[in-house]
Protein backbone atom coordinates (compact mmCIF):
# COMPACT_ATOMS: atom_id res chain seq x y z
CA UNK A 1 0.00 0.00 0.00
CA UNK A 2 2.54 2.54 0.94
CA UNK A 3 5.06 1.46 -1.95
CA UNK A 4 2.09 2.03 -4.28
CA UNK A 5 1.57 5.76 -2.99
CA UNK A 6 5.34 6.15 -2.72
CA UNK A 7 5.43 5.32 -6.41
CA UNK A 8 2.62 8.03 -6.97
CA UNK A 9 4.67 10.84 -5.15
CA UNK A 10 7.58 9.96 -7.31
CA UNK A 11 5.84 10.28 -10.50
CA UNK A 12 4.16 13.28 -9.20
CA UNK A 13 7.61 14.32 -8.02
CA UNK A 14 9.17 13.89 -11.56
CA UNK A 15 5.56 16.24 -12.73
CA UNK A 16 6.11 19.25 -10.76
CA UNK A 17 9.98 18.79 -12.07
CA UNK A 18 8.84 18.99 -15.33
CA UNK A 19 6.11 21.76 -15.03
CA UNK A 20 8.25 24.10 -13.12
CA UNK A 21 10.73 24.16 -15.61
CA UNK A 22 7.95 24.71 -18.48
CA UNK A 23 7.01 27.82 -16.41
CA UNK A 24 9.75 28.72 -14.13
CA UNK A 25 9.21 32.24 -14.25
CA UNK A 26 5.83 32.71 -12.52
CA UNK A 27 6.08 29.12 -10.64
CA UNK A 28 8.95 30.13 -8.58
CA UNK A 29 7.58 32.78 -5.95
CA UNK A 30 4.35 30.36 -5.28
CA UNK A 31 6.48 27.35 -4.94
CA UNK A 32 6.15 25.29 -1.58
CA UNK A 33 8.45 23.22 -0.39
CA UNK A 34 7.41 19.74 0.01
CA UNK A 35 10.50 18.39 1.67
CA UNK A 36 10.66 21.47 4.14
CA UNK A 37 6.97 20.33 5.54
CA UNK A 38 8.78 16.97 6.59
CA UNK A 39 12.55 17.88 7.57
CA UNK A 40 13.24 19.83 11.40
CA UNK A 41 13.21 23.29 11.60
CA UNK A 42 14.22 25.21 14.18
CA UNK A 43 11.40 26.89 14.50
CA UNK A 44 7.68 25.74 15.36
CA UNK A 45 5.26 26.56 13.00
CA UNK A 46 2.04 28.00 13.47
CA UNK A 47 1.05 29.54 10.21
CA UNK A 48 -0.64 31.85 9.55
CA UNK A 49 -0.30 32.80 13.20
CA UNK A 50 3.29 32.90 12.92
CA UNK A 51 6.55 30.94 14.34
CA UNK A 52 7.93 30.26 17.55
CA UNK A 53 11.73 30.22 17.58
CA UNK A 54 13.63 27.36 19.16
CA UNK A 55 16.77 28.44 21.57
CA UNK A 56 20.23 27.51 20.01
CA UNK A 57 22.74 25.38 21.76
CA UNK A 58 25.82 25.29 20.10
CA UNK A 59 29.07 23.64 21.33
CA UNK A 60 32.35 24.90 19.39
CA UNK A 61 35.80 25.14 20.56
CA UNK A 62 35.41 23.97 24.20
CA UNK A 63 32.62 25.96 25.13
CA UNK A 64 28.85 25.99 25.00
CA UNK A 65 27.13 28.83 23.39
CA UNK A 66 23.49 29.55 24.43
CA UNK A 67 20.38 32.02 22.47
CA UNK A 68 17.08 32.13 23.17
CA UNK A 69 16.27 32.36 19.36
CA UNK A 70 18.26 31.38 16.01
CA UNK A 71 17.33 35.68 15.24
CA UNK A 72 19.04 36.35 18.89
CA UNK A 73 22.26 34.13 17.98
CA UNK A 74 22.21 36.30 14.53
CA UNK A 75 22.15 39.88 15.81
CA UNK A 76 23.85 39.22 18.86
CA UNK A 77 26.79 36.41 17.98
CA UNK A 78 29.94 37.63 17.52
CA UNK A 79 31.38 33.69 16.60
CA UNK A 80 28.58 32.77 14.75
CA UNK A 81 26.14 33.95 11.50
CA UNK A 82 23.47 32.59 9.16
CA UNK A 83 24.73 31.06 6.38
CA UNK A 84 23.21 33.29 3.82
CA UNK A 85 24.72 36.55 5.74
CA UNK A 86 28.16 35.35 5.46
CA UNK A 87 30.52 37.54 3.75
CA UNK A 88 28.19 40.16 2.99
CA UNK A 89 29.26 43.64 4.61
CA UNK A 90 26.25 45.63 4.40
CA UNK A 91 24.33 43.97 7.50
CA UNK A 92 22.18 46.30 9.64
CA UNK A 93 23.36 45.65 13.42
CA UNK A 94 20.19 44.26 15.22
CA UNK A 95 17.06 43.39 13.21
CA UNK A 96 18.40 40.72 10.72
CA UNK A 97 16.05 37.95 10.61
CA UNK A 98 17.03 34.17 9.77
CA UNK A 99 17.70 32.78 6.60
CA UNK A 100 18.69 29.52 5.69
CA UNK A 101 18.72 28.23 10.01
CA UNK A 102 22.48 26.90 8.88
CA UNK A 103 24.99 28.53 11.72
CA UNK A 104 28.18 28.94 10.03
CA UNK A 105 31.41 30.66 12.58
CA UNK A 106 32.19 33.92 11.59
CA UNK A 107 35.30 34.08 10.95
CA UNK A 108 35.95 31.86 8.24
CA UNK A 109 32.43 30.21 7.40
CA UNK A 110 32.72 26.89 8.17
CA UNK A 111 30.33 25.11 10.35
CA UNK A 112 30.77 24.75 13.94
CA UNK A 113 31.98 21.21 15.93
CA UNK A 114 28.50 20.39 17.38
CA UNK A 115 24.73 21.99 17.04
CA UNK A 116 23.19 21.16 19.97
CA UNK A 117 20.19 23.28 19.15
CA UNK A 118 16.21 22.41 20.09
CA UNK A 119 14.96 21.45 17.13
CA UNK A 120 10.87 21.25 16.18
CA UNK A 121 11.20 17.19 16.04
CA UNK A 122 12.90 17.43 19.60
CA UNK A 123 9.88 19.62 21.30
CA UNK A 124 7.26 17.15 19.75
CA UNK A 125 9.48 14.24 21.20
CA UNK A 126 9.66 15.79 24.53
CA UNK A 127 5.59 16.24 24.16
CA UNK A 128 5.07 12.52 23.19
CA UNK A 129 7.23 11.99 26.34
CA UNK A 130 5.37 14.38 28.44
CA UNK A 131 1.86 12.81 27.47
CA UNK A 132 3.43 9.12 28.30
CA UNK A 133 4.21 10.85 31.45
CA UNK A 134 0.62 12.41 31.97
CA UNK A 135 -1.04 9.47 31.13
CA UNK A 136 0.86 6.74 33.11
CA UNK A 137 2.22 8.61 35.86
CA UNK A 138 -1.13 9.21 37.56
CA UNK A 139 -2.45 5.85 36.25
CA UNK A 140 0.32 4.32 38.42
CA UNK A 141 -0.88 5.99 40.91
CA UNK A 142 -3.81 4.67 40.89
CA UNK A 143 -3.22 1.42 40.71
CA UNK A 144 -0.85 1.63 43.47
CA UNK A 145 -4.06 3.04 45.50
CA UNK A 146 -5.90 -0.45 44.43
CA UNK A 147 -8.26 0.86 42.31
CA UNK A 148 -7.05 -2.02 38.93
CA UNK A 149 -4.85 -3.98 41.50
CA UNK A 150 -7.55 -5.38 43.95
CA UNK A 151 -10.72 -3.96 41.71
CA UNK A 152 -11.52 -3.56 38.52
CA UNK A 153 -10.23 -1.00 36.47
CA UNK A 154 -12.01 2.30 36.56
CA UNK A 155 -12.53 5.00 33.91
CA UNK A 156 -12.28 5.16 30.11
CA UNK A 157 -8.40 5.81 30.42
CA UNK A 158 -7.49 3.39 32.49
CA UNK A 159 -9.64 0.28 30.56
CA UNK A 160 -7.85 1.52 27.32
CA UNK A 161 -4.50 1.99 28.38
CA UNK A 162 -4.83 -1.20 30.62
CA UNK A 163 -5.59 -3.16 27.43
CA UNK A 164 -2.67 -1.58 25.68
CA UNK A 165 0.13 -2.23 28.37
CA UNK A 166 -1.41 -6.09 28.65
CA UNK A 167 -1.33 -6.55 25.18
CA UNK A 168 2.14 -5.73 25.02
CA UNK A 169 2.96 -7.69 27.41
CA UNK A 170 1.43 -10.75 26.88
CA UNK A 171 1.15 -10.55 23.08
CA UNK A 172 4.76 -9.26 21.99
CA UNK A 173 6.90 -9.50 25.04
CA UNK A 174 5.68 -12.95 26.24
CA UNK A 175 5.35 -14.49 22.73
CA UNK A 176 8.38 -13.12 21.29
CA UNK A 177 10.87 -13.42 24.34
CA UNK A 178 9.70 -16.04 26.27
CA UNK A 179 8.18 -16.81 29.90
CA UNK A 180 11.83 -16.43 30.92
CA UNK A 181 12.73 -13.12 30.63
CA UNK A 182 10.36 -10.84 29.22
CA UNK A 183 9.06 -8.97 32.62
CA UNK A 184 12.77 -7.70 32.30
CA UNK A 185 12.12 -6.20 28.47
CA UNK A 186 8.25 -5.36 28.91
CA UNK A 187 9.38 -2.11 30.17
CA UNK A 188 11.62 -0.75 27.32
CA UNK A 189 8.91 -2.03 24.70
CA UNK A 190 5.97 -0.41 26.42
CA UNK A 191 8.09 3.16 26.93
CA UNK A 192 9.25 2.39 23.26
CA UNK A 193 5.63 1.27 22.08
CA UNK A 194 3.69 4.40 23.52
CA UNK A 195 6.55 7.22 22.55
CA UNK A 196 6.32 5.94 19.26
CA UNK A 197 2.46 5.99 18.95
CA UNK A 198 2.12 9.43 20.60
CA UNK A 199 4.80 10.87 18.28
CA UNK A 200 2.83 9.45 15.31
CA UNK A 201 -0.49 10.84 16.58
CA UNK A 202 1.31 14.12 17.00
CA UNK A 203 1.77 14.27 12.88
CA UNK A 204 -1.85 13.78 12.65
CA UNK A 205 -2.76 17.31 14.68
CA UNK A 206 -3.51 20.69 12.96
CA UNK A 207 0.39 21.84 13.09
CA UNK A 208 1.59 19.37 14.99
CA UNK A 209 5.11 17.12 13.51
CA UNK A 210 5.56 13.41 13.82
CA UNK A 211 8.83 13.19 14.95
CA UNK A 212 9.17 9.67 13.67
CA UNK A 213 9.04 10.99 10.20
CA UNK A 214 13.39 12.23 10.98
CA UNK A 215 15.71 9.79 10.47
CA UNK A 216 17.57 10.72 13.82
CA UNK A 217 15.15 9.60 16.25
CA UNK A 218 14.44 6.03 14.83
CA UNK A 219 17.88 5.78 14.69
CA UNK A 220 18.09 6.20 18.28
CA UNK A 221 14.96 4.51 19.04
CA UNK A 222 16.21 1.20 16.25
CA UNK A 223 20.03 1.90 18.33
CA UNK A 224 18.18 1.51 21.52
CA UNK A 225 16.73 -2.36 20.58
CA UNK A 226 20.02 -2.39 18.89
CA UNK A 227 22.07 -2.05 22.15
CA UNK A 228 18.98 -4.45 24.10
CA UNK A 229 20.07 -7.40 21.64
CA UNK A 230 23.66 -6.54 22.07
CA UNK A 231 24.12 -6.49 25.94
CA UNK A 232 21.82 -8.67 26.59
CA UNK A 233 22.75 -11.37 24.11
CA UNK A 234 22.94 -15.13 25.35
CA UNK A 235 25.99 -17.02 24.39
CA UNK A 236 24.44 -18.91 21.83
CA UNK A 237 23.90 -15.30 19.86
CA UNK A 238 27.75 -14.70 19.79
CA UNK A 239 28.83 -18.42 19.08
CA UNK A 240 25.79 -18.01 15.65
CA UNK A 241 27.47 -15.46 14.93
CA UNK A 242 30.93 -16.00 14.95
CA UNK A 243 31.19 -19.55 14.88
CA UNK A 244 28.11 -21.22 13.45
CA UNK A 245 27.36 -24.50 14.83
CA UNK A 246 26.87 -27.85 13.07
CA UNK A 247 28.50 -26.48 9.83
CA UNK A 248 31.89 -27.83 8.47
CA UNK A 249 34.54 -25.27 9.09
CA UNK A 250 35.13 -23.39 5.75
CA UNK A 251 31.05 -22.90 5.82
CA UNK A 252 31.66 -21.10 9.29
CA UNK A 253 34.02 -18.42 8.05
CA UNK A 254 31.09 -18.07 4.96
CA UNK A 255 28.82 -17.51 7.24
CA UNK A 256 30.50 -14.69 9.76
CA UNK A 257 30.26 -12.22 7.52
CA UNK A 258 26.70 -13.14 6.43
CA UNK A 259 25.53 -12.95 10.22
CA UNK A 260 27.38 -9.81 11.09
CA UNK A 261 25.93 -7.81 8.23
CA UNK A 262 22.50 -9.57 9.35
CA UNK A 263 23.18 -8.65 12.93
CA UNK A 264 23.28 -4.60 11.29
CA UNK A 265 20.34 -4.51 8.82
CA UNK A 266 18.04 -5.55 11.62
CA UNK A 267 18.11 -2.30 13.17
CA UNK A 268 18.24 -0.42 10.11
CA UNK A 269 15.44 -1.87 9.05
CA UNK A 270 13.69 -0.86 11.67
CA UNK A 271 15.19 2.60 11.68
CA UNK A 272 14.09 3.07 7.78
CA UNK A 273 10.62 1.60 8.21
CA UNK A 274 9.42 3.74 10.97
CA UNK A 275 11.27 6.72 8.91
CA UNK A 276 9.81 6.05 5.45
CA UNK A 277 6.25 5.35 6.74
CA UNK A 278 5.88 8.16 8.58
CA UNK A 279 7.57 10.66 6.18
CA UNK A 280 5.57 9.39 2.88
CA UNK A 281 2.71 9.68 4.88
CA UNK A 282 3.14 13.80 5.10
CA UNK A 283 4.33 13.82 1.73
CA UNK A 284 1.72 12.12 -0.08
CA UNK A 285 -0.79 14.41 1.28
CA UNK A 286 1.05 17.48 0.63
CA UNK A 287 1.77 15.71 -3.06
CA UNK A 288 -2.19 14.91 -3.39
CA UNK A 289 -3.49 18.15 -2.21
CA UNK A 290 -0.39 19.87 -4.70
CA UNK A 291 -2.05 18.14 -7.77
CA UNK A 292 -5.08 20.64 -7.38
CA UNK A 293 -2.08 23.29 -8.30
CA UNK A 294 -0.59 21.15 -10.71
CA UNK A 295 -3.77 20.90 -12.52
CA UNK A 296 -4.13 25.04 -12.70
CA UNK A 297 -1.07 24.97 -14.15
CA UNK A 298 -1.81 22.60 -16.81
CA UNK A 299 -5.32 22.84 -17.56
CA UNK A 300 -5.96 26.53 -16.07
CA UNK A 301 -7.83 27.21 -13.07
CA UNK A 302 -11.73 25.88 -13.76
CA UNK A 303 -10.46 22.28 -14.14
CA UNK A 304 -8.41 22.55 -11.21
CA UNK A 305 -11.64 23.99 -9.30
CA UNK A 306 -13.86 21.14 -10.66
CA UNK A 307 -11.50 18.33 -9.95
CA UNK A 308 -10.39 19.77 -6.37
CA UNK A 309 -13.23 17.56 -4.77
CA UNK A 310 -11.65 14.29 -5.91
CA UNK A 311 -8.22 15.66 -4.56
CA UNK A 312 -9.60 16.72 -1.07
CA UNK A 313 -11.57 12.85 -0.79
CA UNK A 314 -8.70 11.43 -1.38
CA UNK A 315 -6.41 13.32 1.03
CA UNK A 316 -9.30 12.61 3.91
CA UNK A 317 -8.62 8.98 3.05
CA UNK A 318 -4.73 9.03 3.26
CA UNK A 319 -5.22 10.54 6.65
CA UNK A 320 -7.08 7.98 7.81
CA UNK A 321 -4.85 5.36 6.19
CA UNK A 322 -2.18 7.28 8.05
CA UNK A 323 -4.00 7.23 11.48
CA UNK A 324 -3.58 3.37 10.93
CA UNK A 325 -0.43 3.25 9.87
CA UNK A 326 0.57 5.21 12.64
CA UNK A 327 -0.98 2.35 15.28
CA UNK A 328 0.64 -0.45 13.06
CA UNK A 329 4.06 1.00 12.65
CA UNK A 330 3.97 1.47 16.61
CA UNK A 331 3.06 -1.99 16.53
CA UNK A 332 5.44 -3.33 14.24
CA UNK A 333 8.20 -1.38 15.61
CA UNK A 334 7.62 -2.78 19.30
CA UNK A 335 6.92 -6.48 17.94
CA UNK A 336 9.99 -6.22 15.90
CA UNK A 337 11.92 -4.97 18.73
CA UNK A 338 10.46 -7.56 20.71
CA UNK A 339 11.55 -10.70 17.54
CA UNK A 340 15.26 -9.47 18.02
CA UNK A 341 15.47 -9.18 21.60
CA UNK A 342 13.82 -12.75 21.96
CA UNK A 343 15.99 -14.03 19.09
CA UNK A 344 19.48 -12.53 20.73
CA UNK A 345 18.57 -13.69 24.56
CA UNK A 346 16.90 -17.39 23.47
CA UNK A 347 19.26 -20.01 25.56
CA UNK A 348 19.20 -22.41 22.47
CA UNK A 349 20.97 -25.41 24.90
CA UNK A 350 17.64 -26.42 26.64
CA UNK A 351 16.56 -26.87 23.18
CA UNK A 352 19.07 -29.01 22.07
CA UNK A 353 19.36 -30.95 24.92
CA UNK A 354 15.95 -33.07 24.51
CA UNK B 1 20.99 21.72 -6.63
CA UNK B 2 17.81 19.13 -6.84
CA UNK B 3 14.91 22.21 -6.88
CA UNK B 4 12.49 19.72 -4.95
CA UNK B 5 14.61 17.95 -2.29
CA UNK B 6 16.42 20.72 -1.58
CA UNK B 7 16.84 19.53 2.14
CA UNK B 8 18.02 16.51 2.96
CA UNK B 9 15.53 14.20 3.60
CA UNK B 10 18.02 11.96 4.91
CA UNK B 11 20.45 13.86 6.57
CA UNK B 12 21.22 12.69 10.55
CA UNK B 13 21.37 15.57 12.48
CA UNK B 14 24.27 14.56 15.49
CA UNK B 15 23.21 17.08 17.81
CA UNK B 16 18.87 15.80 17.06
CA UNK B 17 20.45 12.46 18.07
CA UNK B 18 22.36 13.25 21.16
CA UNK B 19 19.28 14.97 22.57
CA UNK B 20 17.07 11.81 21.75
CA UNK B 21 19.38 9.24 23.05
CA UNK B 22 19.58 11.31 26.35
CA UNK B 23 16.18 12.36 26.96
CA UNK B 24 14.98 8.75 25.84
CA UNK B 25 17.03 7.11 28.22
CA UNK B 26 16.15 9.18 30.88
CA UNK B 27 12.46 9.06 30.14
CA UNK B 28 12.69 5.41 29.84
CA UNK B 29 14.45 4.91 33.05
CA UNK B 30 11.96 7.10 34.77
CA UNK B 31 8.95 5.70 33.66
CA UNK B 32 10.09 1.89 34.60
CA UNK B 33 10.48 3.25 38.14
CA UNK B 34 7.49 5.32 38.61
CA UNK B 35 4.76 3.91 35.86
CA UNK B 36 5.63 0.63 34.21
CA UNK B 37 6.77 -1.37 37.47
CA UNK B 38 4.05 -0.40 39.71
CA UNK B 39 1.23 -0.59 37.15
CA UNK B 40 2.84 -4.38 35.85
CA UNK B 41 3.11 -5.41 39.44
CA UNK B 42 -0.30 -4.24 40.18
CA UNK B 43 -1.64 -5.88 36.92
CA UNK B 44 0.31 -9.27 37.77
CA UNK B 45 -1.21 -9.12 41.68
CA UNK B 46 -4.97 -8.57 40.54
CA UNK B 47 -4.15 -11.63 37.88
CA UNK B 48 -2.87 -13.47 40.99
CA UNK B 49 -5.62 -12.62 43.33
CA UNK B 50 -7.93 -13.97 40.41
CA UNK B 51 -6.14 -17.30 39.88
CA UNK B 52 -5.83 -17.83 43.73
CA UNK B 53 -10.06 -17.47 44.17
CA UNK B 54 -10.51 -19.22 40.70
CA UNK B 55 -8.66 -22.25 42.12
CA UNK B 56 -10.66 -21.83 45.28
CA UNK B 57 -13.96 -21.72 43.79
CA UNK B 58 -12.52 -24.78 41.87
CA UNK B 59 -11.24 -26.77 44.87
CA UNK B 60 -14.83 -25.82 46.83
CA UNK B 61 -16.40 -27.29 43.43
CA UNK B 62 -15.05 -30.79 43.84
CA UNK B 63 -14.97 -30.76 47.43
CA UNK B 64 -18.69 -30.27 47.09
CA UNK B 65 -18.77 -32.92 43.93
CA UNK B 66 -17.13 -34.99 46.04
CA UNK B 67 -19.55 -34.82 48.78
CA UNK B 68 -22.69 -35.35 46.98
CA UNK B 69 -20.98 -38.27 45.16
CA UNK B 70 -20.69 -40.19 48.62
CA UNK B 71 -24.38 -39.15 49.45
CA UNK B 72 -25.13 -40.90 46.79
CA UNK B 73 -22.84 -44.18 47.19
CA UNK B 74 -24.44 -44.26 50.76
CA UNK B 75 -27.61 -43.99 49.19
CA UNK B 76 -27.48 -46.57 46.58
CA UNK B 77 -25.85 -48.68 49.28
CA UNK B 78 -29.22 -48.36 51.78
CA UNK B 79 -31.04 -49.04 49.17
CA UNK B 80 -29.11 -52.41 48.29
CA UNK B 81 -29.13 -53.10 51.92
CA UNK B 82 -33.09 -52.80 52.15
CA UNK B 83 -34.15 -54.47 48.83
CA UNK B 84 -32.04 -57.55 50.28
CA UNK B 85 -33.57 -57.36 53.43
CA UNK B 86 -37.06 -57.59 51.62
CA UNK B 87 -35.83 -60.46 49.46
CA UNK B 88 -35.08 -62.36 52.33
CA UNK B 89 -37.94 -61.63 54.38
CA UNK B 90 -39.86 -62.53 51.50
CA UNK B 91 -37.95 -65.81 50.72
CA UNK B 92 -38.79 -66.95 54.37
CA UNK B 93 -42.02 -65.84 54.42
CA UNK B 94 -42.19 -68.06 51.11
CA UNK B 95 -40.34 -71.09 52.69
CA UNK B 96 -42.80 -70.72 56.00
CA UNK B 97 -45.85 -71.37 54.16
CA UNK B 98 -44.53 -73.86 51.86
CA UNK B 99 -44.05 -75.69 55.02
CA UNK B 100 -47.41 -75.32 56.61
CA UNK B 101 -48.92 -76.26 53.05
CA UNK B 102 -46.50 -79.53 52.82
CA UNK B 103 -47.28 -80.05 56.54
CA UNK B 104 -51.70 -79.55 56.23
CA UNK B 105 -51.03 -81.87 52.95
CA UNK B 106 -49.34 -84.60 54.70
CA UNK B 107 -51.78 -84.05 57.79
CA UNK B 108 -54.88 -84.30 55.60
CA UNK B 109 -52.96 -87.12 53.55
CA UNK B 110 -52.27 -89.22 56.94
CA UNK B 111 -56.35 -88.91 58.07
CA UNK B 112 -57.65 -89.68 54.79
CA UNK B 113 -55.50 -92.84 54.61
CA UNK B 114 -56.63 -93.99 58.62
CA UNK B 115 -60.19 -93.18 57.48
CA UNK B 116 -59.75 -95.26 54.67
CA UNK B 117 -57.85 -98.15 56.40
CA UNK B 118 -61.16 -98.08 59.53
CA UNK B 119 -63.30 -98.06 56.37
CA UNK B 120 -61.28 -101.41 54.96
CA UNK B 121 -61.49 -103.02 58.07
CA UNK B 122 -64.96 -101.84 59.03
CA UNK B 123 -66.02 -103.33 55.44
CA UNK B 124 -63.72 -106.10 55.63
CA UNK B 125 -65.64 -106.91 59.35
CA UNK B 126 -69.06 -106.35 57.80
CA UNK B 127 -67.96 -108.66 54.97
CA UNK B 128 -67.05 -111.48 56.98
CA UNK B 129 -70.15 -111.02 59.34
CA UNK B 130 -72.13 -110.84 56.65
CA UNK B 131 -70.84 -114.03 55.02
CA UNK B 132 -71.06 -115.75 58.49
CA UNK B 133 -74.40 -114.42 58.75
CA UNK B 134 -74.97 -115.72 55.13
CA UNK B 135 -73.69 -119.01 55.68
CA UNK B 136 -75.31 -119.49 58.97
CA UNK B 137 -78.53 -118.50 57.11
CA UNK B 138 -77.90 -120.51 54.32
CA UNK B 139 -76.99 -123.73 56.56
CA UNK B 140 -80.23 -122.92 58.23
CA UNK B 141 -81.93 -122.91 55.01
CA UNK B 142 -80.65 -125.90 54.06
CA UNK B 143 -80.90 -127.99 57.35
CA UNK B 144 -84.37 -126.88 57.03
CA UNK B 145 -84.80 -127.91 53.51
CA UNK B 146 -82.99 -131.21 54.03
CA UNK B 147 -83.72 -131.27 57.55
CA UNK B 148 -81.89 -134.44 59.38
CA UNK B 149 -80.54 -135.74 56.30
CA UNK B 150 -77.25 -133.49 56.30
CA UNK B 151 -75.70 -132.99 59.70
CA UNK B 152 -75.09 -129.42 60.24
CA UNK B 153 -71.12 -130.12 59.87
CA UNK B 154 -70.89 -131.42 56.45
CA UNK B 155 -73.60 -128.50 55.17
CA UNK B 156 -71.34 -125.66 56.54
CA UNK B 157 -68.98 -127.08 54.70
CA UNK B 158 -70.89 -126.94 51.82
CA UNK B 159 -72.42 -123.58 52.25
CA UNK B 160 -68.08 -122.55 52.73
CA UNK B 161 -67.44 -123.56 49.30
CA UNK B 162 -70.39 -122.12 47.83
CA UNK B 163 -69.40 -118.72 49.12
CA UNK B 164 -65.94 -119.33 47.85
CA UNK B 165 -67.20 -119.76 44.55
CA UNK B 166 -69.23 -116.77 44.97
CA UNK B 167 -66.47 -114.91 46.00
CA UNK B 168 -64.02 -116.56 43.10
CA UNK B 169 -66.55 -115.57 40.04
CA UNK B 170 -67.24 -111.82 41.86
CA UNK C 1 21.41 14.66 -13.93
CA UNK C 2 17.77 13.84 -15.31
CA UNK C 3 18.46 10.10 -15.65
CA UNK C 4 18.95 9.84 -12.08
CA UNK C 5 15.54 11.21 -11.51
CA UNK C 6 14.56 8.82 -13.90
CA UNK C 7 16.11 6.22 -12.11
CA UNK C 8 14.72 6.97 -8.71
CA UNK C 9 11.15 6.72 -10.71
CA UNK C 10 11.54 3.58 -12.11
CA UNK C 11 13.59 1.79 -8.82
CA UNK C 12 10.92 3.26 -7.07
CA UNK C 13 8.48 1.69 -9.50
CA UNK C 14 9.83 -1.47 -9.45
CA UNK C 15 10.15 -1.97 -5.41
CA UNK C 16 7.00 -0.62 -5.22
CA UNK C 17 5.94 -3.71 -7.11
CA UNK C 18 8.50 -6.85 -5.83
CA UNK C 19 7.08 -5.72 -2.21
CA UNK C 20 3.36 -5.47 -3.11
CA UNK C 21 3.28 -8.98 -4.61
CA UNK C 22 5.58 -10.05 -1.71
CA UNK C 23 3.07 -8.88 0.41
CA UNK C 24 0.19 -9.79 -1.51
CA UNK C 25 1.74 -13.41 -1.25
CA UNK C 26 1.70 -13.36 2.31
CA UNK C 27 -1.83 -11.95 2.85
CA UNK C 28 -2.79 -14.47 0.27
CA UNK C 29 -1.28 -17.33 1.92
CA UNK C 30 -2.21 -15.96 6.03
CA UNK C 31 -6.31 -15.91 5.03
CA UNK C 32 -6.19 -19.69 3.26
CA UNK C 33 -4.40 -20.46 6.53
CA UNK C 34 -7.04 -18.70 8.23
CA UNK C 35 -9.86 -20.17 6.97
CA UNK C 36 -8.38 -23.76 7.04
CA UNK C 37 -7.92 -23.30 10.66
CA UNK C 38 -9.93 -20.63 12.36
CA UNK C 39 -8.67 -21.34 15.34
CA UNK C 40 -4.63 -20.05 14.61
CA UNK C 41 -6.19 -17.00 12.91
CA UNK C 42 -4.13 -14.96 16.17
CA UNK C 43 -0.91 -16.88 15.00
CA UNK C 44 -1.23 -16.62 11.66
CA UNK C 45 -2.19 -12.86 12.09
CA UNK C 46 1.20 -11.99 14.30
CA UNK C 47 3.40 -13.92 11.66
CA UNK C 48 1.95 -12.24 8.64
CA UNK C 49 2.33 -9.51 10.13
CA UNK C 50 6.23 -10.33 11.15
CA UNK C 51 6.86 -11.35 7.67
CA UNK C 52 5.28 -8.21 5.91
CA UNK C 53 7.30 -6.11 7.47
CA UNK C 54 10.63 -8.10 6.60
CA UNK C 55 9.42 -7.55 3.12
CA UNK C 56 8.72 -4.03 3.63
CA UNK C 57 12.11 -3.53 4.95
CA UNK C 58 13.74 -4.97 1.97
CA UNK C 59 11.90 -2.90 -0.19
CA UNK C 60 12.43 0.33 1.99
CA UNK C 61 16.27 -0.40 1.36
CA UNK C 62 15.44 0.19 -2.28
CA UNK C 63 13.05 3.23 -1.94
CA UNK C 64 16.14 4.53 0.41
CA UNK C 65 18.50 3.87 -2.61
CA UNK C 66 15.97 5.39 -4.70
CA UNK C 67 16.00 9.00 -2.46
CA UNK C 68 19.67 8.90 -2.08
CA UNK C 69 19.33 8.44 -6.34
CA UNK C 70 16.77 11.49 -6.35
CA UNK C 71 19.17 13.96 -3.80
CA UNK C 72 21.99 13.11 -6.24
Amino acid sequence: MKFFLIGILYTLLLLTGFVNESKAGEAEENRVDLIGKVVDHYYLDFKPAGTIELPRIIYDRGSFHFYASTTRLINKSEHFTDAHYFGSTDMQEGNLKPSSYIIVRTEDGTAPQLDLSITSHLVFFWLAGALVFIIFIPLSRKYQAGTGSETEPKGALQNMFEVLVLFIRDEIALQNIGPKKYLFFTPYLLTVFFFILFMNFFGLMPWGVSSTADISVTAVLALFTFLATQIFASKDHWKHIFWFPGVPVPIKFMLMPVELMGLLTKPFALCIRLFANMASGKILIFSILGTIFIFSDLFGPGVAYGTSWIWVLLTLFVYLIKALVSFIQAYVFTILSALFIGLAVADHSEEHAH
Amino acid sequence: MNPVLAQGLLDVDFGLVIWVAITFALFMFLLTKFAWKPILKALDDREKAIKDSLEDAEKAKSEAEQISTENEKALKEIEAISHKIRKEAQEEADKIRADRLEKAKADSELLLEQTRIAIEQEKKQAMSELREEVSRLAVEAASRILNEEIDEKRAKSIVDRFIKDINGVR
Amino acid sequence: MELAYLAAGIGAGITTLGAGIGIGIIGKSAMEGSARQPEASGDIRTSMLISAAFIEGVALFGQVVCIVLALK
